[in-house]
């Protein structure tokens, strides 16, 4: 569920962590602009919401053939090393926080 | 006491955990909820009654007193590793058991396998025809659900256009409306079928409001929730062709609602259960908020309002319709996406669980049957003790039995990453049930993970911790833990080293620079040294 996901990164990975170097960007390449923006400002996000008009990154990140489904949300968490550490095509935020917290016990 | 007969072998649970394939290996499982000890060294005794093999588990040396059913367990003279307990392999479930409370009805899923997800978002049963209507990623679908064992699809009706159907409502047959269905969508508005033949509903009028969103029927008027912060009402005394009359504004992010002519019942993800006051209806005015977290759904009865959300499900006296009191709040461990009371029972669904409660006694309710899903459970509906609940790829019926109780354990955590540099980590056993359950057993695959559990007794509403040691290398096994729980007995936990198991995971991300909605360039590179965090989603 879509609502309760992005307040959940909002509150739960993005605020907490901000402070710790975390980043975090929502990519939304099926909604138009303004409806991101929409989105964004009715759920009150703070993290940066990317356009991804032409679907050109998520194309990129290979999600059609690496997924079952091209369901959303689809998670993806890079590491300070620029590399991919986590991929999830269902919504665990405690997983993410999970390998989050693994960089930040290691730092 | 420390345990019954032994344990049912669980349908649902062992195609779960040997059989089905889930979408993502991650998604099956309960949350991850361990948390990271590091430089945790000390070797603890086992409880009483258990000792320590020689692959460093505690095993039961004495059985208990009521066990002599376990001899004829196969389990039992196989003894496949020595590190099993002596009650059998923790990975595999005992045959017989306590009686579940939650019976597992039919289910539909012919769209996942003709690759169209169903996604529901909302059910609701149309009781008097026998029909399970649902909206979603598919569009308006009706299923007859006269047989419980075998619901079947008898319409699919898509909605033109981006974005979906977000809720549905069957008439009753006994209001001049009966036959009809309306449904909201976030830019359609609310649109109004003709269901006299559920298996070809026909489209009537639309009228275009956006961001509809839950609706309730009081007499000729409906209110429905609007997400940019107004509760609207429609003038629906000619049924076929609702029309807007007013709104109150002042909300937050209304997302359902719940009600009666005398109180309605708002669930705002912004400012809690909110209480509406209807009397006039040309001006409906708020007279109660209640900040309880994020609110998502809200039904109630005569005599309680339930509300579920980030706080769980919380529960509210309805003495006087307009001023509830707060009763009680049920951490379910996770965000509630919906929840409805049926008769002295509340069924609400997570995203990982459907739960059944009782509300005999409404002080101190308690969770008496529950069972994982095993894709995400979005939305349920229930009469007369039967649920029908919709996930992403499935509409389960599941039938409940207060009289049969049922403990309920869930072990925390479904995988573990670990360091090939070794480790020492904690994870919980939680009993979020009524009754002290029992570990009967825990083992590792590999010699090199050891696990320590002091308590083997979880207390009602309780939890103990599993300490568990990794002297390093490669690494890719599992742990099993046994409980006296009926509805899972089996908790398998992957623990690896190397990440998820995605193919992606180790290849440097692909570079992007992208505009924010604000017009802010983002290149992801920029970000080195730091983890950043990728959610791609879609508003709908």
């Amino acid at each position: 569920m879509c609502p309760s996901e992005v307040s959940e990164i909002e509150h739960t990975i993005w605020r907490p962590y901000t402070d710790q170097g975390v980043m975090v960007f929502g990519i939304g390449s099926e909604d138009s602009q303004s409806a991101l923006l929409n989105f964004r400002n009715s759920f009150g996000l703070t993290y940066p919401i990317l356009y991804d008009g032409n679907g050109q990154v998520h194309a990129q990140y290979s999600l059609q053939s690496a997924f079952p489904t091209a369901a959303y949300p689809q998670d993806w968490i890079v590491g300070p090393d620029g590399r991919i550490v986590y991929a999830n095509n269902g919504f665990e935020p405690d997983e993410m926080r999970f390998v989050i917290e693994q960089f930040m016990g290691r730092e | 006491m420390a345990r019954g007969a032994p344990v049912e072998k669980d349908p649902l649970v062992t195609s779960t955990l040997h059989n089905s394939t889930p979408r993502h290996p991650l998604i099956s499982g309960v949350f991850l909820a361990a948390g990271v000890l590091m430089g945790c060294t000390t070797t603890n005794p086992c409880a009483d009654g258990w000792a320590r093999d020689s692959a460093g588990n505690c095993v039961r040396f004495e059985e208990p007193v009521d066990s002599s059913e376990d001899s004829g367990n196969p389990a039992d003279t196989e003894q496949p590793n020595d590190s099993d307990s002596t009650t059998g392999d923790p990975c595999t479930p005992p045959e017989e058991g306590p009686e579940d409370p939650l019976t597992d009805l039919g289910f539909y899923d012919n769209l996942v396998e003709s690759n169209t997800m169903i996604e529901f978002i909302d059910v609701a049963i149309d009781s008097d025809r026998q029909i399970l209507w649902g909206v979603g990623q598919g569009g308006l679908m009706a299923f007859d659900i006269s047989d419980e064992q075998a619901p079947a699809l008898e319409s699919l009706t898509p909605q033109d256009g981006y974005g979906r159907y977000h809720h549905v409502y069957p008439f009753p047959s006994s209001d001049s409306g009966g036959g009809l269905v309306y449904t909201t969508h976030r830019s359609h508005g609310l649109t109004v079928f003709d269901a006299t033949e559920s298996s070809r509903p026909q489209e009537l009028s639309r009228t275009i409001e956006a961001n509809l969103e839950g609706m309730v029927q009081v007499g000729d008027s409906l209110y429905v929730a609007g997400r940019n912060g107004v509760l609207h009402r429609f003038d629906i005394s000619n049924r076929t062709a609702p029309t807007r009359k007013n709104s109150l504004s002042g909300l937050g992010i209304p997302q359902n609602l719940s009600g009666s002519v005398e109180a309605l019942y708002v669930a705002d993800q912004e400012q809690g259960l909110v209480v509406v006051d209807p009397s006039n209806p040309e001006e409906p005015r708020v007279v109660e908020r209640h900040a309880i977290g994020s609110v998502t759904s809200v039904s109630h009865n005569k005599d309680w309002v339930v509300a579920g959300g980030s706080a769980g499900i919380s529960l509210f006296s309805r003495t006087d319709p307009l001023a509830l009191e707060a009763e009680t709040t049920m951490d379910l461990g996770t965000i509630v996406s919906d929840v409805v009371v049926d008769g002295d029972l509340v069924w609400a669904v997570t995203l990982e669980r459907v739960v059944a409660i009782s509300l005999t006694e409404a002080h101190r309710p308690m969770p008496f049957a529950s069972r994982s899903t095993p894709y995400w459970a979005m939305t349920v509906d229930a009469k007369s003790g039967t649920a029908w609940v919709g996930d992403w790829g499935a509409l389960r019926g599941y039938q409940a039995d207060k009289s049969v109780s049922s403990p309920d354990v869930d072990v925390q955590v479904s995988e573990i990453l670990v360091s090939e540099s070794g480790e020492d980590l904690l994870f919980s056993v939680a009993n979020r049930g009524n009754e002290a359950l029992w570990i009967e057993a825990y083992s590792a695959d590999d010699e090199r993970v050891t696990l320590e559990i002091q308590e083997m007794e979880v207390p009602r509403q309780g939890s103990v911790p599993v300490n568990l040691t990794f002297s390093g290398g490669e690494l890719d096994t599992r742990i099993c833990i046994l409980t006296s729980d009926p509805d899972q007995p089996v908790s398998e936990v992957r623990v690896h080293t190397g990440g998820v198991t995605h193919p992606d995971i180790g290849k440097m991300a692909p570079d992007f620079t992208l505009l924010d909605v604000d017009g802010n360039s983002y290149t992801l590179s920029d970000f080195r040294g730091q983890p950043v965090v990728l959610s791609y989603f879609a508003t709908w």
